[in-house]
C-alpha cells in the first residue's frame, strides 16, 4: 500500500486499503504506513521530482484512505498526535493549499477541523475556544488578506487563548518575516513543512506544560 | 524611430534607438486603485477609471496617460460579451460567458473552483460537448477600424489573450484541484480537457486574427506555467501535455497573421525556456525576477541570442515598497541585463497593483527613458 501511494497508484492504493481494513491490519499501522508515504512524497516534492498535480493527488488519495481508517481509530481509542483547526483567512477565498496541508496532516495522524475560506477572525475564536487546538493554522494567497492573520491572532490575544495555542502560518503572501512581524509561532513555505512544523509545536506545546 | 520600429527592431533582437515601453493590456496593466493614484500624481483626476476586468480590477488607461510615458503599446481586445452572457448572482459573485464562476475576494474577483463549468463531469463525452461561449460579431465590432488606426498612428498593436491559454483554460473549467488531479489519475480525461480548451482557443484567436490581423505586430497569448518557488506541473509532463498543444496554437496564430508571438507565463519557467523557443516563441513575459532561477542577467546570458524578453521589473518588492531610487537603481539593472543587444521590452512583472505607489510608476519609466537609450551604459550607477 505505500508503494503505491508513493507511486500515486490511486485506484491500487484504495483497493489494498480497503483490503488492509477488511483483513483487520492494525490502523495505527495504517496510519504510520501513510506518514512514511508521506515523508517520500515530500523529499520527491523537495527534490523536484514531485510537482502540484502530485502533491493534490496525494491529498486525494490519503483523504480517502484516512475516511476508512478514522472509525478503526475511533473504535480502538487511538489519539490523535495534535487538534489542528485551519482556514484561509476573511477575504481570501483560495484553498488549494489549505485543502493540501489539512490532507497531509490528518495524514500524519492529526485531527484537523477546517473552517473553510473567507473566515472571520471571529469564527477562528470560537473554533480556539471550544475546540481547544493545539494548533491554529492560517493560510492566505494575497497580501491584501493576510492582514487578517494579525487580526486573529490579536482576537485570541485579547481572549486570554493566544498562549494556548500555537500559530502556524503560510500561502503565497506569506513569508518568515511576515509571520515574524504578527507574532505567529512558524511559519512553513509549504504543506510538506507543514506537517513536519505541526510535528514539532505540538511537542513544544507539551514541554511547555 | 517610431514606436512599431523601435518593438519589431528590438524583438528581432536588434537595437534600437531606446529600450520600447509597455503599458496596458490583461498583464501589464494597472488595477483602480493604483490609476487612481497615479491619475492625481499626474494631475489629471478628471480622466475617468474604467474597469473592464473584473478578475483583476484593471482599468482602461487614458490616451494622455500612455503619451506621458512614452509607451509604444497599444493593446486591442475583444469587446465585452453580451449583457445576456452573464449571469449576476450578487454584486458580489457573477458568472462569466464561459460558465466560469467569480466570487469577490477582497479586492479581486476570484474564480471559485467548485463551482467550474466542467467540475462535475466525468466523462470525456462532457467534455468534447462543452460549448463555450460563441466568437459572435459583437465581440469584434470597431476593432478591425481601431488595429487600423493605431497601426497607422505608428504604435505596436497587440492582440490581447481574453482567457487562459492550454494549460490554464482547463484549470478554469474543471476546477485547479480536479484537473491537476486528473493529470495524474486520470490522464486520457485530462486531454480531453486540453484539447477541447485548444479547440476553443483557436476558434476565437482565428476570428480575432481575421478581423485584425492585418493591422496587429503581436498576438499576446497568456498561459501560468510557473510559481515562485518552481514550475506548476514538472517540465516531462510539460512536455507530454502542453507542449505540442502550445506549438499548435503558435502556428496557428502565424497562418493567420503576420504577428509576432508573445507568452506571459507567471513565475519559475526557466526548465522550459529552451523549448518555448524551440516552438516558435518570440517574446516571454514577464521574467518574474524573483521566481526560482530566472534572474534577469542569466536569461539573457542563456536565451537572449534566441528570444526577446518583456517585463523585468520586480512588482512583488521594489516596485510596491522600495524608494524612488531604489525603482530607478531596479529599472537601471534590468536594461543592464537584457538590454544589449536588443531584445528586451521593458514593463512591471505584472499588472500594477494597489499597493504600488504612482511616484514610483512614474520614476520606473522617466527611469526607462534615462538610462534605455542605446547604447546601455552598461557602467551606469556602479
Amino acid at each position: 500500500m505505500e508503494k503505491a501511494v508513493v507511486e500515486l497508484a490511486e485506484e491500487e492504493a484504495n483497493e489494498l486499503a480497503r483490503q488492509c481494513v477488511e483483513l483487520n491490519v492494525d490502523p495505527e499501522r495504517m496510519v504510520s504506513t501513510i506518514s512514511e508515504a508521506l515523508k517520500v512524497i515530500g523529499d520527491k516534492y523537495e527534490q523536484g521530482e514531485y510537482f502540484l498535480p502530485e502533491l493534490v493527488t496525494a491529498g486525494t488519495m490519503m483523504s480517502s484512505i484516512i475516511e476508512l481508517v478514522k472509525p478503526l481509530l475511533t473504535a480502538k481509542g487511538v489519539k490523535a498526535k495534535g487538534k489542528v483547526i485551519i482556514g484561509t483567512v476573511k477575504n481570501d477565498i483560495h484553498d488549494l493549499g489549505k485543502t493540501i496541508v489539512a490532507a497531509l496532516l490528518i495524514s500524519a495522524g492529526f485531527e484537523v477541523l477546517d473552517l473553510g475560506t473567507d473566515v472571520d477572525p471571529n469564527k477562528f475564536l470560537a473554533a480556539a475556544k471550544n475546540e481547544k487546538p493545539e494548533i491554529v493554522a492560517m493560510s492566505a494567497l494575497l497580501s491584501t488578506t493576510r492582514v487578517e492573520m494579525k487580526n486573529v491572532i490579536d482576537a485570541l490575544e485579547r481572549s486570554g487563548l493566544r498562549r494556548k495555542v500555537k500559530i502556524m502560518v503560510g500561502g503565497g503572501a506569506v513569508t518568515q518575516e511576515f509571520a515574524s512581524k504578527i507574532g505567529a509561532d512558524a511559519y512553513g513555505k509549504d504543506a510538506i513543512e507543514a506537517v513536519r512544523i505541526s510535528t514539532r509545536l505540538v511537542r513544544d506545546k507539551a514541554k511547555e506544560r | 524611430m517610431n514606436s512599431v520600429e523601435r518593438v519589431l527592431t528590438t524583438i528581432n533582437l536588434k537595437e534600437p534607438d531606446r529600450v520600447p515601453l509597455d503599458l496596458g493590456g490583461p498583464i501589464s496593466g494597472i488595477t483602480k486603485i493604483a490609476y487612481d493614484g497615479l491619475k492625481t500624481h499626474l494631475e489629471m483626476r478628471e480622466l475617468p477609471s474604467v474597469v473592464w476586468d473584473r478578475m483583476q480590477q484593471l482599468v482602461e488607461i487614458d490616451e494622455r496617460v500612455l503619451q506621458r510615458f512614452g509607451i509604444d503599446f497599444r493593446h486591442i481586445r475583444l469587446n465585452p460579451p453580451r449583457k445576456e452572457e452573464i449571469k449576476e448572482v450578487s454584486g458580489e459573485s457573477f458568472v462569466n460567458e464561459w460558465g466560469i464562476t467569480f466570487r469577490r475576494s477582497g479586492y479581486y474577483f476570484e474564480i471559485v473552483d467548485d463551482l467550474s463549468p466542467l467540475y462535475k463531469a466525468s466523462l470525456i463525452d462532457e467534455v468534447e460537448s462543452y460549448r463555450g461561449p460563441k466568437p459572435h460579431e459583437g465581440r469584434f465590432r470597431g476593432l478591425r477600424e481601431k488595429a487600423k488606426k493605431l497601426s497607422e498612428q505608428g504604435f505596436a498593436v497587440t492582440c490581447d489573450a481574453f482567457t487562459g491559454g492550454v494549460l490554464e483554460l482547463p484549470v478554469w473549467l474543471r476546477g485547479f484541484k480536479k484537473f491537476y488531479h486528473d493529470l495524474v489519475a486520470n490522464p486520457e480525461f485530462a486531454d480531453a480537457l486540453l484539447d477541447r480548451a485548444s479547440e476553443l482557443l483557436k476558434l476565437f484567436w482565428g476570428a480575432f486574427l481575421d478581423e485584425v490581423g492585418d493591422y496587429a505586430h503581436i498576438a499576446l497569448i497568456g498561459d501560468d506555467y510557473g510559481m515562485q518557488q518552481g514550475m506548476l506541473i514538472s517540465p516531462k509532463m510539460w512536455r507530454e501535455k502542453v507542449k505540442n498543444r502550445i506549438r499548435e496554437l503558435f502556428s496557428f496564430v502565424k497562418q493567420k497573421a503576420k504577428v509576432k508571438i508573445e507568452l506571459h507565463s507567471c513565475g519559475s519557467v526557466r526548465p522550459i525556456v529552451g523549448d518555448l523557443i524551440e516552438i516558435g516563441l518570440d517574446v516571454l513575459n514577464p521574467v518574474q525576477p524573483r521566481a526560482k532561477d530566472m534572474d534577469s542577467f542569466q536569461l539573457k546570458e542563456e536565451f537572449g541570442d534566441r528570444i526577446c524578453f518583456h517585463g523585468g521589473i520586480d512588482i512583488q518588492y521594489v516596485l510596491p515598497t522600495g524608494s524612488r531610487k531604489d525603482v530607478q537603481d531596479e529599472v537601471k539593472t534590468k536594461i543592464q541585463a537584457f538590454a544589449p543587444g536588443g531584445g528586451y521590452i521593458l514593463g512591471a512583472a505584472h499588472n500594477l497593483q494597489p499597493d504600488v505607489p504612482p511616484s514610483n510608476i512614474a520614476a520606473m519609466y522617466d527611469a526607462a527613458h534615462r538610462y534605455g537609450r542605446y547604447p546601455i551604459d552598461q557602467m551606469a550607477g556602479e
